[in-house]
């Protein structure tokens, strides 16, 4: 928590002189005013008349909800009769922490380093949890809240490809501008609001519970953007998109550049300086007034370095925030004014890099401010304004954590961990909060720094036993300091849990080194699938591919897609038979795919599409799924369809660890309070065990299986350790 | 040119409250944290509808709005101590302006004086300018020590009247007409607070022989929809209604 927050929640000093004040200002208003005088003036009658009102509001609210209680319970009652009464247990508390592993953990418990977790394997469970296939957390999260393959929700990646412009669009939800606008000549009024429309497939489980009458609260679980309508409480996770429709551009002001650069998650803009003042401007949301493409919002700003050094001051939307070097600021609001009309409102984080000898300030990707959304992060709309009411401000981006910002070096490691941390304790907040007020139902909570932290610090972690462990370097034991903090999380939940709660903890996958990149466009361009156009060299995102004479080309971590007639606007391949005996061939050959450099197995396996998942939306996968050996992943170039000469390279990036590789070397972990019996657990079973757990019908389309879960003397255990 | 309307002048001096108003409580009030006791508020407000369908949760949501209204009306309180006596002085002010109508000429009013002693009533003399003429004898209602004198006035215009008693002057301003002047209805012999809220004329010597003077003006009353009201009330919904249109752009949480 900051200085201020603390400050603004807890100051008892303060408040006992402010009462104290109060009473002298009572006393002296009944001894000397006369009583004609009863107007207090606009300000201080406000608060009076303000607080009056709300107070009297809410007594009348909260009167309706006790005296309609008994009557709202008595239907509740009839509808949901067997909500709980089948139930083993009355509440579940599931902790999700994307992409904890398995291997760490085990390592760090031994070292004594994980006394919750160690304390859970003990009187509990502890096993490593089968992820999904690809293991990428949007595909293994869907596959957790919907108990089925991917075949059946329709996510396979962060991204799947335009098949009319083999170009990659967001997998999980698409957002599309209003159907009418008024068109006056430059300008367009639009006549509706913008449509939204999920990509998921399948019911999430809450749903289901919900309707038996079971409470959910739903924080922060990936691919819940768009939040869908339940009977329950949702915060939309992974997949949020900031104030400009991107999963996250952060802007960088700076007087090192001349002109402005516009990168894939970034956005360099030099300051323009007069007198004393730097001036610069927030990119924002394009401008939905104007028929002219291109044209964005903007909030301008400007900065003045203190005299003193290593300080700063900015000013902004009327509003002055002075900042330290090396320090991030607290939320800011801004306002992006489309013409006379309303405003659009994000919230964002300034960070002082650095003053001299170049001022460099970094601004975090401008997020949804969770008061005013622009588009809905919350069912119902009013929890997104009530935690940010309750909590103070917080990040409603799905991918916070600017990893982009780190490994493009706009930032730097101690400043992307702060900002890590900075998030984690708002999510934190949100959490307990949520657990407070779960009585009884199921309380899930996602949280992302595991992922973010060692995918951007796995190059520091030192191997078992490395005398480096015992360094103090920050970095070095940033991955070490993250587990500790999370068993820390999961310690402060066992204490806030009764002796009947079950406890799940879990990972989506594990993580693994990323060391050495696999260019599969390169490898499909040397083996005679992909097609360059004569003499053209390769760009960004297929440029210069010849589609008339190409056969497969992948796009996204792990995925290949043949190039079919009738699927493809430009297809090549044969449905059918053609195309089977094409995702055979390439499976074959890639199998076992070994890289020159070391002779170490690049691609373990390879699966075909049509075997590995079943449902009605096997048709959209990638025709074959890539399983990448331990040290391996996509390298950068073929994630962004680009061919360059050689096949491997090295990954020389800050993002360093991953898990977009064969999903056998990346389980995720499962931990419990109770008992589980059997082994070889999947993401896939969770949603069917909590259904079979609340007594409510597991449906027949789910493919995982529920677990056999004993309370039994675990429960006591635990609370008595 | 003519002058701006009763109405018009009041919606000015209610932006310009207002404009003084949000000023004094953003630059004497910790803002930050009458935000944060707002949004409790709103928080709490929202936990009631959020989590109807659990008594305990409602019931410490409800318990935990009452603490935060009271640190808010705590957080309040030192603007609203800190404007008090300027926004006295400013009701003074209108009071003496919008409260009352001149006397219209030709028309009738009345004067009445209050004495110390009821024996001094057969010594007063009433002395009146050209312009004001008496339109019937004084009235003596001793039990009250007091008299009262029909008058009328001949033209528009501010004039003195005097009263003597035992060689004492005492004099009283009377407006007649369409003049916008500080109509002053009472001139007393009373304590500082009473000179405060009424500043207009000087106050009558302490200990003297007159305790008051006093005109009856008729009322000034405003035409809002069906209803014909006194100046405060118009005053006081043109100030909020200005104060919650200027505290975005001055920037105040109130």
């Amino acid at each position: 928590m900051t200085s201020a927050q603390q400050r603004g929640r807890r100051d008892p000093h303060g408040v006992r002189k402010l009462f104290l004040l109060l009473l002298v200002a009572v006393a002296s208003l009944l001894v000397f005013a006369p009583p004609a005088h009863a107007y207090v003036g606009p300000g201080a009658g406000f608060a009076v008349v303000s607080s009056l009102l709300t107070w009297l509001l809410a007594t009348l609210q909260a009167i309706f909800a006790f005296l309609t209680w008994p009557i709202r319970q008595f239907f509740r009652f009839l509808r949901h009769r067997r909500a709980y009464r089948k139930a083993q247990t009355r509440r579940t508390i599931i902790l999700g922490f994307d992409g904890m592993d398995p291997v760490l953990t085990e390592r760090f418990m031994k070292q004594g380093k994980l006394p919750n977790l160690a304390r859970l394997r003990q009187t509990g469970t502890f096993q490593t949890l089968a992820t999904t296939l690809p293991p990428i957390s949007p595909v293994a999260w869907s596959s957790f809240l919907t108990g089925v393959n991917p075949g059946k929700h329709n996510i396979y990646d962060f991204v799947m490809p335009d098949r009319r412009r083999y170009l990659p669009e967001l997998s999980s939800a698409r957002i599309r501008g209003p159907r009418r606008y008024l068109n006056i000549g430059r300008y367009k009024i639009p006549l509706g609001r913008a449509r939204i429309s999920p990509l998921r497939k399948s019911t999430p489980f809450w749903h289901y519970l919900a309707k038996a009458g079971v409470s959910c609260s739903i924080i922060r679980v990936p691919v819940t953007f768009p939040p869908e309508k339940f009977p329950g409480l949702l915060l939309s996770g992974m997949c949020v998109p900031d104030i400009q429709g991107t999963q996250g551009t952060f802007s960088f002001h700076t007087t090192r550049n001349s002109s402005e650069e516009t990168g894939s998650n970034r956005v360099v803009v030099p300051f323009a300086k007069h007198n004393e003042w730097f001036y610069s401007h927030i990119p924002g949301p394009p401008d939905p007034l104007r028929t002219d493409s291109g044209a964005e919002l903007r909030a301008p700003f400007s900065v003045k370095a203190a005299a003193s050094g290593g300080e700063a001051s900015i000013r902004i939307d009327g509003q002055r925030i002075s900042i330290s070097e090396g320090k991030y600021s607290e939320w800011v609001e801004l306002k992006f004014h489309a013409g006379i009309g309303p405003s659009i409102k994000g919230i964002c984080r300034f960070y002082l890099k650095s003053v001299e000898p170049h001022l460099e300030l970094y601004v975090t990707p401008v997020n949804i401010h969770p008061m005013h959304p622009a588009l809905p992060i919350s069912h119902p709309l009013t929890y997104s304004v009530y935690l940010a009411k309750l909590n103070g401000l917080y990040a409603t981006l799905g991918l916070a954590e600017d990893t982009w910002a780190l490994n493009d070096g706009f930032l730097t490691e101690d400043a992307f961990l702060d900002q890590c941390y900075l998030i984690h304790e708002e999510r934190e907040r949100m959490f307990f909060d949520s657990l407070e007020k779960t009585a009884q139902g199921v309380c899930i909570c996602v949280f992302d720094i595991t992922d973010r932290v060692q995918h951007m610090f796995w190059r520091h972690l030192p191997k078992a036993g490395d005398p480096r462990a015992e360094t103090e370097s920050r970095a070095t034991n940033a991955i070490e300091a993250l587990y500790v903090r999370m068993d820390q999380l999961i310690g402060r939940t066992i204490d806030a849990m009764s002796r009947d709660d079950l406890l799940l903890i879990v990972s989506d996958h594990g993580f693994k080194g990323f060391e050495r990149g696999v260019n599969l466009n390169s490898w499909l361009h040397q083996h005679g699938y992909l097609s360059l156009r004569e003499g053209a060299p390769s760009g960004d995102w297929f440029r210069d591919v010849d589609w008339t004479k190409t056969r497969a080309y992948s796009l996204g971590l792990n995925g290949i897609y043949l190039n079919v007639k009738g699927r493809e606007s430009m297809g090549a391949v044969e449905p059918g038979s053609e195309a089977a005996r094409l995702r055979a061939e390439l499976c074959e050959r890639l199998q076992g795919l070994t890289d020159p450099e070391n002779s170490r197995v690049a691609i373990l396996r390879a699966f075909d599409a049509m075997k590995a998942y079943r449902g009605p939306y096997r048709e959209n996968a990638p025709d074959v799924i890539v399983g990448f050996g331990e040290g391996y992943r996509a390298s950068w170039d073929s994630a962004q369809g680009r061919v360059t000469s050689a096949v491997f390279d090295v990954n020389s990036k800050a993002w360093s660890g991953d898990h977009c590789i064969d999903p056998g070397l990346v389980p995720g972990i499962l931990f419990s309070n109770w008992k589980i019996a059997g082994e070889r657990h999947a993401i896939t079973d969770i949603a069917p065990t909590l259904l079979s757990l609340f007594g409510v019908q597991v449906p027949l389309h789910m493919d995982g299986k529920a677990w056999a879960m004993t309370p039994s003397a675990s429960r006591l255990a635990l609370q008595e350790s | 040119m003519k002058p701006l309307p009763a109405l018009g002048v009041l919606a000015l001096f209610a932006i310009l409250t207002a404009v003084f108003s949000l000023l004094i409580v953003r630059w004497t009030s910790n803002q930050k944290a009458i935000r944060r006791m707002k949004d409790l508020i709103g928080a709490h407000v929202l936990e009631v509808r959020l989590f109807s369908d659990q008594p305990r949760v409602v019931l410490r949501a409800y318990l935990s709005l009452l603490v935060s209204l009271f640190g808010y009306l705590a957080y309040a309180m030192v603007p609203l101590l800190v404007l008090g006596l300027p926004l006295l002085l400013i009701y003074g002010q209108l009071e003496d302006r919008f409260a009352h109508m001149p006397v219209r000429p030709g028309c009738d009013f009345l004067l009445s004086a209050n004495f110390a002693t009821e024996d001094s009533l057969a010594d007063v003399v009433l002395r009146l300018p050209p312009e004001l003429v008496q339109t019937a004898p004084p009235v003596q209602i001793g039990a009250e020590r007091e008299i009262d004198w029909r008058i009328q006035g001949k033209r528009s215009g501010i004039f003195d009247l005097d009263l003597v008693l035992h060689g004492q002057e005492l004099s009283k301003r009377v407006v007649i007409g369409p003049e916008s002047a500080r109509i002053v209805p009472g001139r007393m012999a009373g304590s500082f607070w009473q000179q405060f809220m009424s500043p207009g004329e000087p106050p009558l010597p302490r200990g003297g022989l007159v305790e008051q003077i006093r005109i009856q003006y008729p009322l000034r009353l405003f035409r809002v929809g069906p209803w014909k009201v006194g100046w405060l009330v118009p005053y006081a919904a043109l100030t909020v209604i200005a104060v919650v249109l200027l505290r975005t752009p001055l920037r105040t949480e109130i």
